[in-house]
């Protein structure tokens, strides 16, 4: 019982002293410089939108869906448009080439080096036997 | 800043990926006999001739030819550098059915393909009178007339 009279009165200080410093500071704020002023009210901004703003570059929202890399989108918008140009041409090359090993051997180069003349291919009699064939 | 130097990276990468099909595209350009590099002159030896009457596209195929001829083995390549002169004196109408007809040709069934490769060897190791038998009752596969052995 004792103690938590004890308890009381201090809590009972604490709150004395506490309304007293704030007595103090809105007294100090009323006749503090306007330069500081100015800077105390920049300072604050700044720490509520750092505070608005999420530490990592993963957040998730109200519904609950991660959100990855949010604020770099805004950051380096352009940046990420040009890589994703770069990464875009880069596939369409592997797919070029790709492409292109598929259809390996299918330059002049290799009909002229093929184990029949070049001009057997261009014999009208030789095309009706490969149609021919085929279809077989 | 690191991730602007990866972005910077693959952006090098893309553009400079770009350059051999640029190159080659230069390649076609209205190059003369003399302008041709030495790999290409080798290749095309037998056109050295005739390379300044060809037109540029004709040109262009002539340098994908070079191109190619590197990537081929030794029996390969002499048969192309042997073929070269003829090719090129093919008319377009016949070098674009000799295109189609080999493209037709490699989508035979093997045996088919095989079949025909045996047949040619056969024609290429008879007689001047045996070859003339064959054209005559195979026309559509040895021609009529007379084709490179």
């Amino acid at each position: 019982m004792k103690i938590n009279t004890e308890n009381q009165q201090t809590e009972l200080r604490d709150q004395a002293l506490a309304k007293c410093v704030v007595t103090l500071l809105n007294e100090q704020a009323m006749t503090v410089d306007t330069r500081i002023a100015s800077q105390l009210s920049y300072s604050r901004q700044q720490a509520l939108a750092n505070m608005a703003m999420p530490s990592s570059g993963m957040t998730i929202s109200q519904n609950g869906v991660l959100r990855l890399f949010r604020n770099y989108w805004h950051q380096y918008s352009l940046l990420l448009t040009l890589l994703m140009c770069g990464l875009g041409l880069l596939v369409l090359l592997a797919m070029q080439n790709m492409a292109n090993q598929e259809e390996a051997e299918q330059g002049d180069a290799y009909l002229l080096a093929s184990d029949l003349p070049p001009e057997i291919y261009s014999n009208e009699g030789f095309g009706t036997w490969l149609s021919e064939n085929t279809q077989q | 800043m690191a991730f602007r130097k990866y972005a910077a990276i693959i952006l090098f990468a893309s553009v400079s990926s770009l350059f051999p099909l640029l190159a080659l595209a230069e390649d076609a350009l209205d190059k003369p006999w003399a302008l041709l590099n030495e790999d290409q002159r080798k290749v095309l030896a037998p056109l050295a001739d005739d390379w300044d009457g060809l037109r540029p596209w004709q040109r262009e195929r002539m340098l994908e030819i070079a191109h190619d001829y590197p990537k081929m083995p030794a029996d390969r390549q002499a048969r192309v550098q042997q073929r070269l002169a003829s090719w090129s004196r093919m008319t377009p109408f016949e070098r674009e059915n000799a295109r189609k007809r080999f493209q037709q040709f490699k989508s035979l069934p093997p045996e088919k393909k095989e079949e025909l490769r045996q047949h040619w060897h056969d024609y290429r190791e008879a007689s001047p009178e045996k070859r003339q038998q064959l054209r005559s009752q195979h026309p559509e596969i040895f021609g009529v007339e007379e084709m490179e052995r």
